[in-house]
């Protein structure tokens, strides 16, 4: 017997203008999570980076306990690859800069792989970019990585690098049934 | 999105020996879509993939096309029994590599089956995924193509690890969600 197996958990928006959204209280019911979201920075400053990190117990953890790879290109034609292993938190999205453009919302779709599951790190697997009005400007970026904590994650939590989010941010978190 | 998505067939390996291959079957052919997450880490350190196959069929019927990054810093892209392309022809399944032996650092895939039921075309499959143990030989993320070309429902999904004689670890998982797209 079929089972209803996606659900909208939370949405959060910019409004505001905070340098951080969190999402908090998060259901440990779920098999999976996935985060979609369009997002932009106030900062004019291009190609800053939205960061992902993940908490539990009411804390979000900012320690040195993330890796992270990415694969894509940003303002160019030329793929590039990249590994962290030792970080603080994971790269997620880039940000486009109101210096090229306050209108367009980068956007983001984000798997969050057994979140609850307290065998094992959390994973997660995005994919997302812009394109900006001149040919000079655009991303489209693959990043992955993991959480090197068992605890399941009841919070998580998105930074808009050093700039603050747009009231036009927009975050939805969806639980896949297990 | 209630009533849309649903949770098909949940399956987690207890065999503390592992499981070589992972079959689920007797799959509805009531919905438009399918998508499956699978989630573990092999018994082998060597470089291990992951294979996905339908109906148990052994015609040379898949082509794919993957987009990774492999170790640190490199990514490929790879094409196999592409139109004009070079490589292995005439796949009997399709896969994807590398994969984590550490019981810690699973890997994570999700594929999206489309027009699985569609009986007047091939069966296209998007694949997302990621392996980060320590182990750099063993990292491998991205995304890529298959398709399944043959006419057929599927009606059953096979999924094996290669190489060395690996299997799916212990406590690894597989959960298939049917998708509707009428609204």
């Amino acid at each position: 017997m079929a089972k209803e197996g996606y659900f909208a958990l939370k949405t959060v928006t910019g409004a505001g203008n905070p340098s951080y959204i969190d999402m908090e209280d998060i259901p440990t019911t779920y098999a999976h999570l996935c985060l979609i979201g369009n997002m932009a920075s106030t900062r004019a400053t291009v190609l800053e980076q939205f960061e992902i990190n993940f908490g539990t117990g009411g804390t979000i953890d900012s320690g040195s306990n993330y890796q992270w790879q990415r694969a894509g290109f940003t303002n160019s034609t030329t793929i590039a690859a990249y590994r962290n292993a030792t970080t603080a938190n994971m790269y997620l999205l880039d940000s486009i800069g109101t210096s090229v453009n306050s209108l367009i919302n980068p956007m983001v779709e984000c798997l969050i792989f057994g979140y609850a599951d307290t065998s094992r790190y959390t994973n997660i697997w995005a994919h997302g970019g812009y394109s900006a009005s001149s040919s000079a400007y655009g991303s489209s970026k693959l990043w992955s990585g993991t959480w090197k904590n068992t605890a399941a994650v009841t919070s998580l939590r998105v930074t808009a690098g050093s700039g603050n989010f747009s009231t036009t941010s927009r975050l939805t978190l969806y639980g896949f049934k297990g | 999105m209630a009533g849309t998505y649903d949770l098909l067939s949940s399956y987690t390996v207890t065999s503390a020996y592992g499981d070589a291959t992972i079959t689920l079957s007797g799959i509805s052919g009531s919905y438009d879509d399918l998508s499956l997450f699978v989630e573990g880490y092999s018994t082998s350190a060597g470089n291990s993939k992951l294979g996905l196959n339908f109906n148990s069929s052994t015609n040379t019927s898949w082509t794919q096309l993957i987009w990774k990054c492999n170790d640190a810093t490199t990514f490929t892209a790879q094409s196999e029994n592409m139109y004009g392309g070079s490589g292995t022809v005439s796949l009997d399944e399709s896969s994807w590599g590398n994969l984590s032996n550490e019981s810690n650092y699973w890997f994570g895939f999700q594929f999206y089956i489309n027009g699985y039921s569609n009986t007047s075309m091939p069966t296209e499959v998007v694949v997302n995924a990621l392996s980060l143990p320590t182990t750099s030989s063993q990292c491998c993320s991205g995304f890529g193509g298959y398709q399944w070309g043959e006419t057929t429902a599927v009606t059953e999904i096979n999924l094996k690890v290669h190489d060395s004689a690996a299997e799916f670890a212990q406590n690894s998982t597989v959960r298939l969600y049917g998708i509707k797209n009428t609204v």
